[in-house]
Parts: structure tokens; sequence; C-alpha cells
């Protein structure tokens, strides 16, 4: 087996101007005829000179082994010579550089990141001619820095381009593919730099088609590992912060957490934590407004990333109830009492009356005939209309039966209490009873209408101790709330690199109103079936509702924004390799967002709060907390790191680290270089014993 | 990748410029030339000098790097084709002629082509012959990945250009967030959809949770790229629910259906929703189905082979508030997402035989990774006289169906008279030697048996032979090997005579057969049979066996006719003959139960007044099991005990007037069966629970929310799901709470089919809630019938700055955008070196003078 093979071996044949040097030292030089006077001086230089010894003859041959030397020097160069290791001609090597973001762990001076930023570069400068090299990333979503080439400066500038990210490692996707892009092979090269922070890199490591080349030492870490806020399904303005914090270091960590929300401090935490140890903290707390909530490590450690995590906290709105009443005192405090309802009392509807949107109609006693639509919930209705016929007083309108499985009577406690002069009712429709006398009288019912679901309370207030119980409020509260639909609103906060699909919101926010749970996602009403439908197939007819071809865009916590690709609906988000918040919108909307980074690059997300001078005008900041968190035109996604394994900095197996000899060709250069590199040696110092003696 | 801006100067780029340093060797050089005492003239001295000092200068240069930048409009444009399951000829046609004439266009330019589908293949020649990829992988389009690939493919050293050919309609991915990152200008060709006529049902879908009586709309959206007019059928599990009468028109496009549905008296149920009648191609996509889960009472299903005595054991359940669905054997729940609907199963008197060894396993998988309960009631075709013994089903019970028999019961002979013919090659003949031994295995040492085999004549494989060396027997069975023609007589004549000579007090032949037979005396030989008190069973194998000269055999012999389409029930019919012929197996001597191990389950119930029961089947009670009640000889009656996640009871008694017709006046009777069974079941309550299943990808995300009964989110809480995917494959997965109140876990759902989801929730020990899910995945969304996906290829070629439609003719089209095209020139520059050598040489070797003398 040939130790040495050669690129260009066809640049043997420059070794035949051998000849003609050889040539020129066995040509005699003929030295000039100069006529002189006289030849007594020559003779006797010629007596006085002593014949030259035989090593002296061979200067000249001496001077000829020299220029061969030197000729074989720049030939063997120019062959392009290889260790028969390096033998496969025209490699391609695709390299994947971990940005990943527990390569921003600083190691004596420098991040992992820039370590391997140098040694890509230096792999990078070590390709031969005819090699080429392709980069990818794997932090976050696999992608491509640069395609196949040979070019060096190319390479050297991709490498330079490459950005580190807050996001998880892909590094099994990078290698999937590489392997894609350049099959394994003899002549291919599958090269990983990274911190060897997952769990991955052990099966990679196996992978004889990689090699791996690590940076980094263990490193103590404190991470937030968990963080998402949710509304209470209990309290109409509290709201529960779920946090895990994680020690992955190997020693105890000692810090403090705190929560603001929209740089109000909301709560601190002292933190203790063994290492491995995790700590999970459920936090009540209430506001109606919500905004961006941010919590904070007080820490100082391996990376700071995870240290911090935003979540947006939905905003309640206040719900508009319209209480049309002959004066009843009880019915208009109880209603009051409620937290964020917006009560107008009215004697009586008005004519045509129409419900806005979302909000809710109060009636008591006197019923329209024709029921309005909308939201309604009646009390102690009077007379009949196009839902119900009310009949003669109960005999014994004593509660029997409570359905504790609705939500409406969930802690309602009536059992054996009288309801004063309910009347019996007749539904026309499909009902549900969830309150009834032992006879099975009707004394809380709804009724589902495709206008809006009417509840019915079948009690006079005036008469009877039921407003004095606590179960009326609790009752009145579980109806709004019902109507409300509040389902524990979360917008959830999502991890970087997570794919997740979102709803987009609405351009026209007077159109359709649903309930925005989560990531601006809409709860579509369930299919609701009408009494009168029958089984059988039934075309449904269009409700020429047309769906928006509005463009969406991006925009990331930067301000950079990126268009979006949607189906009619939906998003997928998938490239979010940020921690921040992102926002979706049309290109209008998102410039009329308050929360719009400044023209500075700050990003207006948690980082930003703590970055901002907490001087800020308070007023500028209520504005911002009421406009931009309750915009439907707008869906905010904050991304956190909140990943175990990426915030854990030891590397789960030893790694190789990179060293000359690891280089594409020895020393980091290719042979022809040093052998140039000896030749231009030779070149200064064949010229020196040539013209060494010189003038003193 | 080298951004192509518009570059127009040839540039030079040292690579290594700090190599420049080297050209300090230059000082010495021309110091030593300065002071050298050569005798040279001045002008040779000097020309050497220059050409020593180019030697330097070339070497330093090659050592710096040296590379020349040209500014190139050579282009390589690559062609990411779409070879996906929904581009059809008509496209693969258009792919075809795009390809010719981007060659035909390209002059110098490089042309290359990436097939993708779900994932892209290696970059190749435009004209190399291209394999097509796997059935498998087209079954989806991921556009991104292609993307990534074409652009990771050309070298930065010409212009690129991809241009993608695809109808659009990807469903992995997202193309447009790769094409806005490529910095590469994408174009796009889009190709027609499916011109082959195709209606579809596109989505089915239903609300995820309904209250039990609650009435909703499952809605369908039916897809077709024509007018047409067909049958649109909707099955609610396996039974058609909706039967039109007249076809239903639907335009080109969308036509979206609705029909009302209650769920009444089960928990979970599955609409599957299939078109027929319609003009079409593709049937992969002609169905769809959504799963609805309903709250309310728990569902127990009651299979009894008699549907018409199992009133009082349903009333009474009903009673007690349990709602509960009857069936005949033959609706024993074929797959796990219909059994998926009850809490409880009930199997009243069902024999094995009714049953497919699918169905049993899909009992286990109910039972042991779903939690679902198992209630097992006696019956003279229950337990062992059913057949069940070592069958799936008997594993899981907690008793066996073989016992001691008693000494006084009458001794047995069988005579076994199997088909050894050619067609029973293969697996049948192991499964009937499977049977034999299994029947082997169920007698008694009192008992005898002989084998005897048959093809064109007859064999005795073992003559009758005592059965307590069932080691013999078993080793001869062994041998049986399949050939030759079929003849039945012969063996039924040796059966006879053998059967005859014993002095057995039953005498039972069973005779299996998959073909017809030669023509005999069978009648004659069988009414001797039935004069000398020998009962004669038979089994046909398959449908091409003899059905009815068997029928007729069993009929006139008195004993049982099988036909057996699925030759993996054999077993089951020997082991249930067998166990019937010993008539071992039943006790029907009036019994009153006797508790053997009291237990909170029948709290309140006072046994002591429990009139008599008349029978009941005798079992073995397992080690483990526990032994609740007891008949007065000491056989279990009441036996449980826990199987995986769930329970299974074995009451070898019935419910029913044969022999609980005293039970059935007792006031407790009803109090009894409810707590038995609600002791079986599964504990499942949906109050506070919320689960949605999102899909996307070939993955699924379970979001498990719930709340306790105040209202507050429950935390820190052990949450778990098993999935039972379509192949019955069990995973158990934890799930990870991600918010208040919040659990989610991810699985993967490559498969077709359902998948079933036990979620069990604990906190502090306490189990918080336990509940069964399904999700069914249907045909894969490649096979989504719609329009090319204009949309989405427009948006590509926007945000990368490429055309949307563009001509092959114009793919070559030369823009502004140049590339460099780099030439590192170290070889060029040692050349040079080694040339200007030879004259330095030259220049020291010869003496100019001579030629060119100095003025």
């Amino acid at each position: 087996m040939n130790i040495l093979e050669f690129a260009n071996p066809i640049g043997w044949w420059w070794a035949a101007l051998a000849l003609p040097i050889i040539g020129f030292y066995i040509l005699k030089v003929r030295l000039r005829r100069q006529p002189v006077s006289t030849m007594l001086f020559w003779d006797k230089v010629f007596d006085e000179k002593k014949p030259r010894a035989w090593w002296q003859q061979l200067r000249h041959w001496l001077s000829l082994l020299l220029q061969l030397a030197l000729l074989l020097l720049l030939v063997s160069a120019l062959v392009d010579p290889l260790w028969s290791w390096q033998k496969n001609q025209r490699r391609k090597i695709v390299l994947v550089v971990d940005n990943s973001a527990s390569m921003a762990t600083m190691e004596e001076g420098k991040s992992r990141f820039d370590k391997a930023k140098l040694t890509a570069a230096a792999l990078a400068r070590s390709i031969r001619v005819g090699d080429e090299m392709a980069i990818l990333t794997a932090g976050g979503n696999a992608t491509v820095a640069i395609g196949l080439t040979g070019h060096v400066r190319s390479l050297l500038e991709a490498i330079d381009r490459i950005e580190l990210t807050d996001a998880p490692n892909s590094l099994t996707a990078a290698v999937e593919m590489a392997k894609r892009l350049v099959p394994p092979s003899t002549q291919s090269n599958l090269m990983l730099l990274t911190d060897g922070c997952d769990s991955a890199i052990e099966e990679l490591q196996k992978d004889e088609s990689i090699t791996v080349y690590g940076f980094g030492t263990p490193q103590e870490n404190l991470a937030i590992t968990q963080f998402q806020v949710r509304r209470s399904l209990l309290d109409a303005i509290g709201y529960q912060v779920l946090v895990e914090v994680t020690n992955l270091g190997a020693e105890p960590q000692k810090c403090r957490l705190e929560l603001n929300l929209e740089q109000e401090l909301v709560d601190v935490v002292p933190i203790e934590l063994e290492p491995g140890a995790s700590k999970t903290l459920n936090l009540d707390h209430a506001s109606a407004t919500g905004g961006r909530l941010l919590a904070q490590l007080n820490v100082s450690d391996g990376i700071a990333v995870d240290n911090r995590a935003l979540a947006v906290l939905p905003t309640r709105r206040k719900m508009p109830i319209t209480l049309a009443t002959a004066g009843s005192v009880f019915l208009k405090s109880v209603l009051e009492s409620i937290p964020l309802v917006d009560l107008t009392v009215v004697e009586a509807l008005p004519e045509n009356f129409k419900a806005a949107g979302e909000s809710i109609v109060v009636l008591h006693q006197k019923v329209p005939e024709q029921l309005p639509p909308g939201k309604l919930l009646v009390i102690n209705p009077r007379n009949n209309c196009d839902q119900w016929t009310v009949g003669d007083p109960i005999e014994t309108p004593l509660v029997s039966t409570i359905d504790d499985s609705s939500p409406v009577t969930q802690h309602v406690r009536l059992t054996n209490v009288l309801f004063p002069d309910a009347r019996s009712l007749t539904f026309t429709g499909e009902s549900e009873t969830l309150i009834k006398t032992p006879l099975d009288e009707p004394l809380l019912s709804y009724i589902r209408r495709s206008g809006g679901d009417v509840l019915v309370l079948n009690v006079d207030l005036d008469l009877g101790d039921l407003p004095l119980r606590i179960a009326f409020p609790v009752l009145m509260k579980n109806a709004v709330e019902w109507f409300q639909g509040n389902q524990g609103e979360l917008q959830p906060a999502l991890a970087t690199g997570q794919a997740a699909t979102v709803q987009l919101p609405r351009t026209n926010p007077s159109a359709n109103p649903t309930n925005k749970t989560e990531t601006g996602k809409e709860v579509k009403p369930a299919p609701e079936a009408k009494p009168d439908a029958t089984d059988a197939i039934e075309v449904v007819k269009s409700d020429g509702k047309q769906q928006s071809t509005e463009d969406f865009m991006l925009r990331s916590p930067a301000g950079a924004l990126t268009p979006l690709a949607r189906d009619e609906s939906s998003a997928v988000l998938s490239m979010l390799n940020y921690c921040g918040l992102w926002t979706i919108g049309t290109d209008d909307a998102l410039q009329k967002d308050p929360w719009l980074p400044k023209a500075d690059g700050q990003a207006a997300d948690g980082q930003t709060i703590e970055r901002e001078s907490t001087q800020r005008d308070s007023t500028q900041r209520n504005s911002a907390q009421t406009l931009a968190s309750d915009d439907p035109q707008l869906v905010r996604v904050a991304c956190n790191l909140c990943n175990r394994e990426e915030s854990d900095l030891k590397p789960r197996v030893k790694l190789e680290t990179p060293s000359d000899f690891g280089m594409l060709s020895l020393g980091g250069r290719s042979i022809w270089f040093y052998l140039v590199l000896a030749g231009l040696i030779l070149v200064a110092i064949e010229w020196w014993l040539y013209q060494r003696r010189v003038v003193g | 990748m080298i951004e192509s801006t518009q570059i127009t100067d040839i540039a030079i780029e040292l690579a290594r410029p700090w190599m420049l340093w080297c050209l300090l060797a230059l000082i010495p050089i021309a110091w030593y030339f300065w002071k050298s005492l050569s005798d040279f003239p001045a002008w040779q001295r000097r020309v050497s000098f220059a050409a020593r000092s180019l030697i330097v200068g070339c070497l330093v240069l090659a050592l710096a790097g040296l590379t020349l930048l040209q500014p190139t409009k050579k282009m390589f444009v690559v062609l990411a084709v779409d070879r996906s399951q929904s581009v059809d000829s008509e496209a693969t046609a258009k792919i075809d002629e795009f390809i010719k004439q981007t060659a035909e266009a390209r002059g110098s330019n490089d042309l290359a082509v990436i097939d993708f589908a779900a994932e892209p293949a290696g970059l190749s020649a435009f004209d190399a012959e291209r394999t097509p990829p796997p059935e498998d992988g087209k079954r989806a389009t991921n556009i991104a990945s292609a993307i990534e690939t074409a652009i990771a493919s050309v070298p930065p050293s010409h212009v690129p250009h991809v241009v993608v050919l695809s109808d659009g309609r990807q469903t992995l991915g997202d193309a447009v967030q790769a094409a806005a990152g490529a910095k590469v200008p994408i174009s796009t060709v889009p190709l027609p959809s499916r011109d082959e006529p195709e209606v579809q049902v596109a989505e089915v879908t239903a609300p995820a949770q309904v209250r039990q009586g609650e009435p909703f709309y499952v809605e369908v959206t039916i897809a077709s790229n024509h007018a047409d007019q067909g049958f649109i059928d909707v099955y609610r599990g396996d039974v058609l629910a909706i039967e039109q009468k007249e076809p239903i028109k639907i335009e080109e496009g969308e036509t979206k259906l609705r029909f009302r549905q209650t769920v009444d008296d089960e928990k979970q149920v599955d609409y599957a929703v299939r078109v027929r009648g319609f003009t079409d191609t593709l049937l992969d996509n002609n169905s769809a189905s959504a799963v609805v889960f309903a709250s309310g009472k728990p569902t127990v299903l009651l299979v009894d082979s008699q549907v018409d005595q199992t009133n009082e054991l349903r009333w009474a359940l009903e009673e007690q508030g349990l709602l509960v669905q009857v069936r005949p054997v033959e609706g024993v729940p074929r797959s796990l997402s219909e059994l998926q609907r009850f809490d409880c199963l009930m199997l009243s008197n069902v024999p094995a035989t009714a049953m497919t060894l699918q169905q049993m396993e899909i009992i286990r998988t109910y039972v042991q990774d779903l939690g679902g309960g198992l209630v097992m009631l006696g019956g003279d075709q229950s337990f062992g006289l059913g057949g069940y013994y070592k069958t799936t089903l008997e594993e899981i019970l907690p008793v066996r169906s073989n016992f001691e028999k008693e000494k006084e019961k009458p001794s047995l002979a069988m005579v076994l008279v199997i088909d050894k013919s050619g067609s029973m090659g293969g697996q049948k003949i192991e499964l009937a030697k499977d049977a034999a031994k299994g029947a082997v295995e169920l007698l008694s040492p009192r008992d005898q048996i002989g084998i005897i085999a048959f093809d064109g004549a007859s064999y005795w494989i073992s003559e009758i032979h005592s059965a307590a060396d069932k080691g013999y027997v078993m080793d001869r069975i062994s041998t049986i090997e399949a050939s030759g023609g079929t003849n039945i007589y012969p063996g039924l004549s040796d059966a006879y005579d053998a059967l005859v000579a014993t002095s057995a007090k039953l005498k039972h032949v069973i005779l299996m057969t998959d073909g017809h037979s030669t023509p005999g005396d069978y009648d004659g030989i069988v009414r001797d049979m039935v004069a000398a008190r020998i009962t004669l069973s038979s089994v046909a194998c398959g449908a091409e066996a003899d059905q009815k000269l068997l029928e007729e055999l069993a009929q006139t012999g008195g004993g049982r006719y099988y036909m057996c389409e699925d030759p993996q029930s054999v077993p089951q019919i020997f082991a249930k003959e067998t166990v019937t012929a010993s008539k071992s197996a039943i006790n029907e001597l009036p019994f009153l139960p006797q508790m053997v191990r009291p237990t909170q389950v029948l709290n309140g119930l006072e046994l002591d007044t429990a009139p008599f029961l008349l029978g009941y089947v005798v079992t073995r009670p397992k080690p483990t099991s526990e032994f609740i009640l007891a008949s007065e000889s000491g056989d279990p009656l009441l036996v449980w005990w826990r199987y995986g996640l769930g329970m299974t009871v074995a009451f070898t008694s019935d419910a029913k007037s044969q022999w609980a017709a005293e039970w059935q006046a007792w006031p407790q009777f009803g109090p009894f069966w409810a707590q038995v069974t609600r002791h079986a079941m599964r504990k499942s309550d949906a109050k506070g629970v919320f689960v949605e299943i999102e899909r996307h990808d070939e993955r699924a995300r379970l979001i498990v929310d719930s709340v306790d009964e105040s209202g507050k989110f429950i935390n820190g809480a052990e949450t778990k799901v098993t999935v039972i995917d379509p192949s019955l494959g069990n995973k158990p997965i934890v799930m990870q709470q991600t918010a208040p109140g919040r659990y989610e876990a991810e699985f993967d759902t490559n498969k077709t089919g359902s998948y079933n989801l036990e979620l069990n929730q604990n906190q502090n020990g306490v189990t918080t809630f336990r509940q069964t899910r399904g999700l069914v995945v249907g045909y894969p969304d490649e096979l989504r019938l719609g329009p090319t996906n204009d949309g989405l290829l427009k948006q590509i070629s926007q945000v990368s700055g490429g055309r949307f439609d563009l001509p092959a003719k114009e793919v070559f089209e030369p823009g502004e955008r140049t590339a460099r095209l780099a030439l590192p020139l170290w070889p060029y520059l040692l050349m040079a070196a080694l040339s200007l050598l030879v004259a330095d040489v030259a220049l020291r070797r010869i003496d100019f003078s001579l030629w060119f003398p100095s003025r």
C-alpha cells in the first residue's frame, strides 16, 4: 500500500527541468578573452595557487544538488501529495456546528460557541484543493449555513455569519440532513462540533461516519425549566403561575426568584436547591389587566438565557350586563358585586333590543313575547314567550334535586329550600333542568338556542330568603361565568425550537366573537344540534363567511419580520429559536403594536423589561397594558428555553478535543504548503551559499 | 452561501495574507546580492537577482493563497421535483416535459434534479435514470427539506436557482419558512392536481366530549373534483347508523353535510363515514372517522348467547344506575375502539368458539392496558365448556377451565379423526395437532383417547390408549404430516370399531376435515355409532369442506357441528368438545353460595338470605385470585383478580332462569350484580378533566386539563397515558405538567387506525381520574384531495425572490445576479517558480557576456 498518493501526478513532468539544470552544471563556463599587457602577474598567481582539495571540487556539485533539491521540493508540492489516510481525493466534508443555547457557556475567557467557530474556521482553512465543505448549524432547527464549496473564504464568511441561538440543539436532525446532502462514503467526512450537552451524542459518537469534536467542561447552572401562567377557574381576576427551577450543577445553589408583571414586582421567592434537585412552585396572584409576566433568577451561572422566562397573562375583559327590572335591589347588588361586571340597569328592554356581542341580558319578571337573541338570564318569568308557557304556582316549590355536575350549580347548597311563588313552566323546546322539585318541576333550567343560551331561575326574589343565602350570589356568579365561558385561559409560553400550531388573529375584531383561550386559540363551540334536527344527513349551506386572505408576519423578539405560512385560520410556528416575545399579525397591526420593539433593536419582551429604566412613565406603561395584551389582531407567543437537557452544561460523553492532527490535512494545511515553505527557505539558503563571499 | 449580489470585476484574494511576511526573505537576498563578489557582469547579476526575487515572490504568493475571483453568471439550477402520491400521471408528464425543455435551454449552465416526497433524494444529473421513491415514502410531501437540500447542493461558484415543481400540497415541514431563510431565489412551477375523477371524505368532525343524552352534530366534509351523486354511509362503530335511500348530490369542491347524534349508553363512539357510488379513483381516501367521548353513567356491554333471557340482569343493573347494552354473541366487539365504549364487558354463556383470537386479544388489551372490566358468567357454553382452555381469555380470568375430574363421573373414550390430506398442509395441520394435544390435556387419567389420521386411507396415529399417558399420545400426534387425498369413511369405520371395543361409559368421536370426501356409507356408519351410544361431532375446517355432509353426520351422530372459517379456532372447538363430551364440567345440584373470603365489595348484602342457585360450571381458582364465594362442594362461584390495570371476575353460575331462577326474585339480586360489576369496571370519571388531542406531522399531542371538585387546578400529580396503537402495541408515557392544571405528552401516530389512550392521574396516592380516549388516524394527508396550492407556491417564490409558474425556457434567463468563481493560483505560481529556477541556474552557469558584451 502506498503511503503517499498524489492529487496532481501529471505535475511530475516538471521534474524534467532537472535535465537543463544538470546540463548547465556540466557545461564549462567559458570565460571571456581579455587581452592584457603581461602574463607575469597571472603566472605568479597560478604558481601560488594551491590545487583544490577533492571536496572543493565538489562545491559546484553541492550547488547542483541544492538546485535539484529545490526543484524536487517545488515539483513535489505541485503534485499535491496526500498521505494514504488522506488519499480520498475531492473529499466532501460536512461540518455541523452546534449553535444551541448551551454553547454560550463561557470557559477560559471564550464561549464554547466561539471555540467551535474557531475550530470550524481552522478546519475550513485546512481543506485541500478539490475538497468541498458544507456547513450546517444545529441550534433549534437544523439549517444550511453554506452548501458544498471548496472556496475557503466563502466558508469562513459563512462561519462568521453563524449566530448563537437560544434553542436546544438539533444534532440528530442536522446529522440526518448532512447525510442526505453527502451520503456516507469513503470520500465523505461528517464532523460535529458540539459541547455534547445532549443525550443523543452517545449514539452519534458511536456512528463511525461521524467525527465528534467537543468543547466544554461541566459547569454550574441553575435554570427555570418550566414557566407558564394561567387564568384561574375560580377567581375572575386570579391567575396561577407554574415555575420550576432546577439545579443542574454539582454544587448547592441559593438565590431569589423574582416575578414581575409589566414591571411591577409581584412576588419574590427564595430558592435553595441541592445538586440535581428541582423546585416546582404554584403561585396564585390576581390581576384583571394581564400583560407580560417575567420570572427571573438572581444568580450568575453557566448560561444566562435560562435564568429568565416570560409568559403572557391573558386579560380578562369586563362583561357588560343589562339588567331589566322594575327595581330588584337584591339582584342589582348581587350582580354589581361580581368582579369584572359592567352593569347597566333599565326598567324595561326597548323594543327590538339586540344584545351586543358577548353581553348578558338579565330579565327580571317581565319577558318579551319573543325572547331577544343573545345570552339571557331570566329570573321569575311572569309571562309566556316563545320558549315557555307559565302555568299555575307550584304547590310545593321545595328544592329536591340539584345537578351538581353543572358549573352553574357548582357549590350551590339549596336542598330543602323553598322557592316561593315558583310557577309551573312548560318549555316549548328541549331544555335541561338543573334544580327541580320533588315532582320534577323545573326551578332552574337552561335552554340551548342557536341565538344564545337562556338560563331560567324560577323564584320570586322578593319572597322567601333565597337572596339572603350564600347560595344566591354563588349561583349568580356561576351563571355569569358560565355565560362568559371562562376556561382557565392560557397563552402557553413555548419552548425554543418547539413547533406549535397557532390560530391566526382576527383581522376584523367585531366579527364572530369567540372565546380566546390559548395562544390566541379560539374555542370553537361544539357543533350543537338543534332539538328539532333529524338524524338524517343534511347538506349544510355555506354561511358565506370568507376567510381573511391577508398576509401575516411573524415578528421576532429583536423585531425582525418574516412572512408566515398559513392555512385558512392557523399557522405552524417552527422556527422560534430565540427567547422573548414573538408576535403574529398583519403588517399594519404590527406597526400599531404598543409593544413594538424599539428602533435601537431592543426587544419588547421580558428581557427589555429588565433592561429598561424602572423610572419609565407609569401612564405610558398603563396604556400599553390595556392596549397590547387585549389586542385581538395580534397573537403573542412568549418563548423560553425551558429545556432541562440543554441547561445541563455537563457533556454527556468524553469528547475528543480537536488538534492539529485532527485537521483535514497535516498541521492544518496541505502537504504542498509545507513543501513550498521548505522550498522558500532553501531558495534563501542556496542564495546565501552562492553569494556568501561578500565584500567585508 | 455566497450571496449572489452583482459582481462585475475580476478580483484576487489572499487566503493567508499573513504569509506575505515571508517576503522579508528578500532583504537578506538583496543584501547578499549587493555585497556579492560574483564576477558576472552587473547586468547579469541583476537579472539573476530579479529571477531569484520572482521565485521568492511566487512562492510567497502561493503560500499566501493567492486566488483569482472571476465574476460569473454561470447558473446552477436544481429542479426539486415532487414525486409524492398526489402527483399523478398527467403531472408526471408535465414534469418530464419541463425537465426536457429546461435541459434544452441550459447552454453552458449546470442543471441537476432532486426528487422528493416525504424526504428528498440525493442530487442527480437531469438525464440520469432515477428510481422513484418507495410507495411508503410517497405518502407525504416535505417541500421544506427538498428546498434545504437543493440549496445546500449548489456550489457557491455558480449563480444558484432552485425550481420547485409541486402541487404545493405539503404535509410535512414549513416550505415558506425554509424559503424565507434560503437567500436563494426559489421559483415554483405548479403541477396540476389529480384530474382523475376523485371523491373523498375530507373531514369528519364531532365534539371531542359530550354528555350522555346530549344531542350534537357530526359534520362531514366531502371533497370532489367533479359534481357527482352517490351514497354516504355513516357507521357508528361497526353498525350502519344512517342509511340513505336517495343518492346525495355533491358539487365540485367541498360539500359540507351533517347529521345529529346522541350517545346514550356508551362511553365512546366512533363514527366512520364512507362514500360509495361516486365516480372515483383512489379508494384509500373514501372514509374518515371521528371519536366522541361521552361523560355520564358507567356503561356495561352484556353479551349473551340467549339475549331474550337477559332482561332481569339488565333491569337490575339499570336500576342501580348502570347503562347496559345487550348484544348476542355475534356482537362481541371486533375492535378495541368498539370495546372502549364500555366500562365493563360481561360475557354470559358465550363460547370461545364464537370469538376469534383477535377478539380475545382485544379483550385482553382492554383489561390489561386500558383498565377495562371483564365479568364471565357460567352456562353450558362457558369456561371449559365454551372451549376457553388455553385461550387468551382463560389467561386473564381468575379461574382455570381444566380441573380434576371427580371419581364418580363416567369415563370417556374419545377418538379424534383428523384429515391429514395434502390440503391440510402448513398451518392447518399444525393447528389440528395443537388442538388434538389440547384435547388430550383436558382428559382425566381414567379417560381414553385414540387418534386417527386419514387421507385416501385411514391410519392409527395412536390406538385407543389411556389418557394417563399423555406424553406418549402427544408424541404420536406430533408425527402427523399432511399428504394424500380425502376419504372420511375408513377413519370413521376404524373409530367405530375401536370404540365399540372399549368399556368406557361415554364414547365420542370428533371428525375434522377441510375437503370433500370420496363417497361412502356415512349414514350407515353413523347410525351404527348411535346404536353403540357413540356420539359424533364434526368440524368443517374452511369453506372448501363438505359442510352438508358434516352437518348431517353431526346431526345424526348426536353431536355438534362446527363451521370453522379460521383454522386458528380449531383448538377451542376441540377443547369445548372434549369438556362437553366428558360431561364433567357442569354441576347441576342446587346449592347455597358459601362465603370464602369476606369482602367490602359485597358490603350491605345479606348473602345468608340468598336463595339456591341451581347449577354452575366446575373450574379451579388460580393461586393469586381472590376466592370470594364457593359452591357447597368448594368449587369457585365468585372469584376475581386484578389483571394489569383492569379487573376480571368469574361467576361460574349464571344470572338467568336456567340456574338463577330463584336468585332473580331475591331482592338483593340487583345490588349484588351492581356491586360486583362496579367493582370490576373501569373507574372512570370525566369530572374536571378535559382532554384534547392535536395531530401534526404524524405526531399527536395529548393535552389534559384537570381540576379538582372545587375548581382548583390539580398540580404536581403523577399523570400517565398508555397508548395502544392500531396493532395493539402498548406504550406507557409519563405526562409532563406544562402549565397549572395541564399535562401533556406526545406520541407517534404513523399507523393508520384507532389509537386508544388510557389516562391515569394520581396525587398523593389517590387516583384523581382515570379515563380512556380514542383517536382515529385515517388516510394520510397526502391522499387528501384538493386543488393545487397555488397560494403556498406563490408565497415560496415571493419570499425568496423567485418566480411563480416559471416557464421552462426562462429558467436559465440571465439576471443581474452573478457569483464568484474562485481559482486558486498556487499551482500556476509554482510552475512559474520552477521555470524561473531554470533561468536562474542558467544565469549562474553561463556567462552571457560572451554573447552580449557590455558596452
